[in-house]
């Protein structure tokens, strides 16, 4: 791809590496929108990367192309997903089964629901293990209740033969996460892990996030409408905005001296009060019918110029930045 | 003048059209326009349908398109003619059924306290009742006359609608806009009718289909066993059972004929239920 | 909760439930017209006769009374006599309900054979053809007469003499006449269920005959009990399938077989089994219809027979039998729910 600015991480490949990733849904043979336009994103070795945007931005479809768990009806168009410098679009479905849990790993949201309410919680992270390893069913438990005892669950022997309807919903969540890292990926994805859980055990779940992806030298991408969320746990930040990335790079440059004005317009939107009164961004998130010829934002954006009407052939990190 | 008599035409063409197409693409609404079609106009274009023609036990022919019975009657003519009676019945025992049942229900789930508890456990008793037992017995003791069926099979799918309207109405009954209604003192009554009501009426429409095809199955079932509709009357189960002997033993259009006319109806009875249904998700979809 | 609580809150439930079917049914029988001592004694009889009869049944005291005499007779374990048989009810029933049940747990489990995996393996495919054809076959199945669809499969297995091409010939050879269980001679009792003691007896040709009359009932009734069952499997198999546990395990690489078998498995037949609970509790009350097409002597046709009789007491006895067989049923699996399903634990 030309006009592809130029990442910092250059020696080795990322991890992760999505170029042009377009993603459409069709009704019957039409395309019916396109709600990922041409997403780039690097999540290279050992980082820990916040994927922030609204919702609608196409995050968490990001994530699910990833996985390659598109929902039905959606379509790859263009654009390629390399894992540690291997194709996944295009790749058989027993080697992606053979990646999942292995190399990548993801959580959702609403950990209650994402473990199955008649099987125990313990039971599940052994089948995991057992998917991916050779550990025999006693090993495999063993190694379920260790997991269940490093990520904070008290009394971990007990509770892994327990289900998931007598879990709360921070210990759910620590659950989910002993699941997801049963198998050492290289990569978790976090998929809004903390909405719906209250303010003290959503900072608990970061802090246990961050520390477990670390210590097993993971990266980590984390999808979160909260930019405050990013800055806190993050060393990179990206910002999605209508299906593109806007603007990417490490957190404090970002989050201080945002090149990107809906990178600074969405920080005004947090920054909570703002001179007595919440600030809301002008306008609303375009449809996403067809390909758009103009930026995104181009019809909320402060600092429009005529240029942002025309960036076809462009990579749209803002032509002003 | 002509002119706007013109383009009038040509919106009712098209109107027509979309009514068409719309009718193609869900095939239980155009089977559903067939049916009731036969029923009305069917019994003035077919012969008496207890007039002894003739040939007993004739086979399918061009003459007689289902053959003829015991007796030479036209099977063609009694199966068009039982389709009106058929309709009738469950029309109107399902309509019977709703007027009681629903009021019930909702006033239950409104009310609450021991009025509910005391419908809910009776309805609750009905469901472990033999419901074709009980209506065969009460055919047994008053007689089988056609009012006494309608009113029978009423009765028993009242506890259906009572159940349905409860379960629907529950939910309703704590919601904000019930209590806005409470608070600017508005009668139960009026509250259950403008608030409430027209909330469950589209469930209320797909079950009311659904009632309607079981209380023609109520119908044939228990005129097969020889306590519904009467002889020389023609129903479709009576039918069925007339020809039961005749049917095994070769002559297969006797019996066969009545029987594929209640499969149809209650089939597109059930398929119309489940389009009301479906219909209803999609509008709630693109609201 | 605690398990003796919850099947003594059950058992509670269940006989205000007997209490009002019992009630309803009392009032339909009785509130008839006629007097039922003209039918044990005839017309005919002179009114003394009649006045003895109706004092004896306490059919001249108060209907509130009347039921209360009912339900203390009911208490004792007599259901009354039936004046059409002249036997004692329980009689009768002792020796009509082996046939019921025989024929009930036949047709489920013929049911279940078909129904479960269709439906299962349907919601797998989702707009495949065996989709569209358990589509098809559910809602046909659940529309078609029961008493006419009898009549076909003895249309083609027993009759069809001079319509039959000749195909179908070879199948009549193995289709029993339509007249119940009377062919032949019935195994030596043990069971009442003319296969079970066959086989006990080890008497195949009293086994083949047994079965022979039992297939074409059991098959009707397998397909009008299995068409809502294969309904319910694929409506739930499609609803946990898209369940966010399968796919976060489907995220997490676990394999489609254990998918299926492990993960969504166990969330289908919890309520697929409450269905069955309801269907085999209907089933073991007599199937009025399949046994009258058939003339199988069972519940269903004891009962029929006797209201055609206005002989009431087998009647009101076949009702209760048929609520209570429900009822007990849906409570067994009830308690097996409790037992099993995790989330009632706590």
């Amino acid at each position: 791809m030309t006009g592809r600015p130029a990442s910092p991480v250059t020696e080795s490949p990322p991890l992760l590496d999505i170029e042009n990733l377009t993603v459409g849904f069709r009704t019957g043979r039409e395309t019916a929108s396109i709600p990922l336009q041409g997403v780039n994103l690097r999540v290279p070795r050992a980082t820990r990367m916040a994927l922030v945007g609204e919702s609608g931005s196409g995050k968490s479809l990001t994530a699910a192309a990833v996985i390659g768990m598109l929902p039905k009806g959606a379509e790859i168009l263009a654009g390629s997903i390399r894992l540690d410098g291997e194709e996944m679009l295009g790749a058989s479905k027993q080697r992606i089964r053979d990646l999942r849990g292995r190399q990548i790993a993801i959580m959702f949201q609403n950990p209650r629901a994402s473990l199955n309410p008649v099987l125990t919680v313990g039971g599940q992270i052994a089948e995991v293990i057992r998917t991916h390893s050779d550990a025999g069913r006693r090993e495999s438990r063993r190694q379920a209740i260790d997991l269940l005892d490093q990520m904070g669950v008290s009394d971990a022997r007990r509770r892994a033969g327990d289900y998931v309807h007598q879990y709360s919903g921070g210990m759910a969540q620590r659950a989910a996460l002993a699941m997801a890292l049963s198998c050492r990926p290289d990569l978790l994805i976090a998929d809004e892990p903390t909405t719906g859980l209250d303010a003290t055990l959503q900072q608990q779940v970061l802090e246990l996030v961050v520390e477990q992806v670390a210590t097993r030298g993971a990266s980590l991408l984390l999808i979160t409408h909260d930019i405050a969320i990013a800055r806190q746990t993050c060393e990179r930040t990206a910002v999605m905005y209508a299906g593109r990335v806007m603007e990417s790079g490490p957190t404090a440059s970002v989050t201080e001296r945002p090149a990107n004005p809906y990178t600074g317009a969405l920080l005004r939107a947090f920054a909570t009060v703002d001179e007595g009164r919440m600030y809301a961004i002008p306008g609303t998130v375009p449809t996403l019918l067809g390909p758009l010829s103009e930026c995104p934002f181009a019809n909320r954006c402060p600092d429009v110029a005529d240029e942002c009407r025309d960036i076809e052939d462009r990579e749209v990190a803002c032509v002003k930045a | 003048m002509t002119s706007r008599a013109a383009t009038n035409a040509t919106t009712d063409r098209s109107r027509l059209g979309r009514v068409v197409r719309e009718a193609l693409r869900r095939p239980a609404y155009l089977s559903m326009a067939i049916i009731v079609l036969v029923a009305l106009i069917g019994p003035l274009l077919v012969r008496d349908p207890l007039e002894f023609l003739g040939d007993t036990l004739a086979g399918p022919s061009a003459e007689f398109w289902f053959g003829t019975d015991q007796f030479g009657r036209d099977i063609f003519a009694r199966v068009v003619h039982a389709a009106r009676l058929d309709l009738w019945v469950g029309l109107i025992a399902a309509a019977l059924a709703v007027t009681v049942g629903m009021p019930l229900g909702a006033l239950g789930a409104y009310r609450g306290g021991l009025f509910d508890t005391l419908l809910l456990r009776i309805s609750e008793s009905f469901q472990a009742f033999p419901t074709l037992l009980l209506a065969l017995g009460i055919v047994a003791a008053l007689g089988p006359s056609i009012p006494i069926l309608v009113v029978i099979i009423a009765l028993v799918n009242v506890p259906v609608y009572l159940r349905l309207t409860r379960s629907a109405v529950k939910p309703l009954v704590d919601s904000d806009f019930v209590l806005a209604a409470r608070c600017a003192g508005k009668s139960q009554g009026a509250i259950l009718r403008r608030h409430v009501l027209p909330n469950v009426s589209e469930i209320i429409f797909a079950q009311f289909s659904v009632n309607v095809a079981w209380a023609i199955q109520i119908l044939a079932a228990l005129s097969f066993v020889g306590l519904g509709v009467q002889k020389p009357t023609p129903e479709w189960g009576a039918m069925v059972r007339d020809g039961a002997d005749y049917t095994i033993y070769g002559q297969w259009w006797v019996s066969v004929f009545p029987g594929l006319a209640i499969l149809a109806t209650v089939l597109t009875l059930n398929y119309l239920s489940d389009e009301i249904r479906h219909g209803q998700r999609r509008s709630i979809g693109n609201r | 909760m605690h398990l003796a609580v919850y099947v003594l809150r059950r058992l509670a439930y269940m006989l205000v439930a007997l209490f009002g079917v019992s009630l309803i049914a009392f009032v339909v029988t009785r509130v008839l017209p006629g007097n039922p001592a003209y039918m044990i004694v005839g017309v005919m009889a002179d009114e003394t006769t009649v006045a003895a009869v109706t004092e004896r049944l306490g059919l001249d005291l108060p209907i509130h009374e009347q039921y209360f005499r009912y339900v203390q007779q009911l208490a004792s374990g007599d259901l009354g006599d039936s004046w059409r048989t002249r036997n004692p009810v329980t009689t009768d029933i002792g020796a009509r309900w082996p046939a019921t049940i025989e024929l009930g747990t036949t047709a489920l489990i013929l049911a279940l054979a078909w129904s479960v995996p269709f439906g299962i393996i349907s919601a797998l495919r989702r707009r495949s053809i065996s989709d569209r054809l358990a589509n098809f076959i559910s809602g046909l199945g659940v529309s078609i007469p029961e008493f006419w669809l009898g009549l076909i499969l003895l249309l083609f297995f027993f009759g069809a003499k001079e319509w039959a091409p000749a195909p179908i010939r070879p199948l009549l050879e193995w289709a029993p006449a339509p007249i119940g269980r009377t062919l032949g001679s019935p195994p030596a009792h043990t069971t009442g269920l003319f296969t079970v003691d066959a086989v006990l007896a080890r008497d195949w040709e009293a086994f083949r005959t047994a079965a022979h009359q039992l297939i074409l009932p059991a098959a009707t009734l397998a397909l009008v009990v299995g068409a809502p069952l294969l309904r319910v499997t694929r409506g739930f198999m499609r609803e946990t399938m898209s369940s966010h546990h399968i796919r976060s395990a489907r995220a997490l690489g676990v394999p489609e077989r254990s998918i299926v078998l492990r993960h969504a498995l166990p969330n289908v037949l919890l309520p697929v089994s409450t269905m069955v609970a309801i269907m085999y509790g209907y089933l073991l009350g007599g199937t009025v219809l399949v046994e009258f097409v058939f003339a199988w002597p069972g519940i269903g046709k004891y009962a029929i027979d006797s209201i055609s009789a206005s002989d009431f007491a087998p009647v009101l006895a076949a009702v209760l039998l048929s609520a209570l067989s429900y009822l007990v049923v849906y409570l067994v699996m009830d308690i097996l729910h409790f037992m099993i399903d995790p989330r009632t634990r706590t």
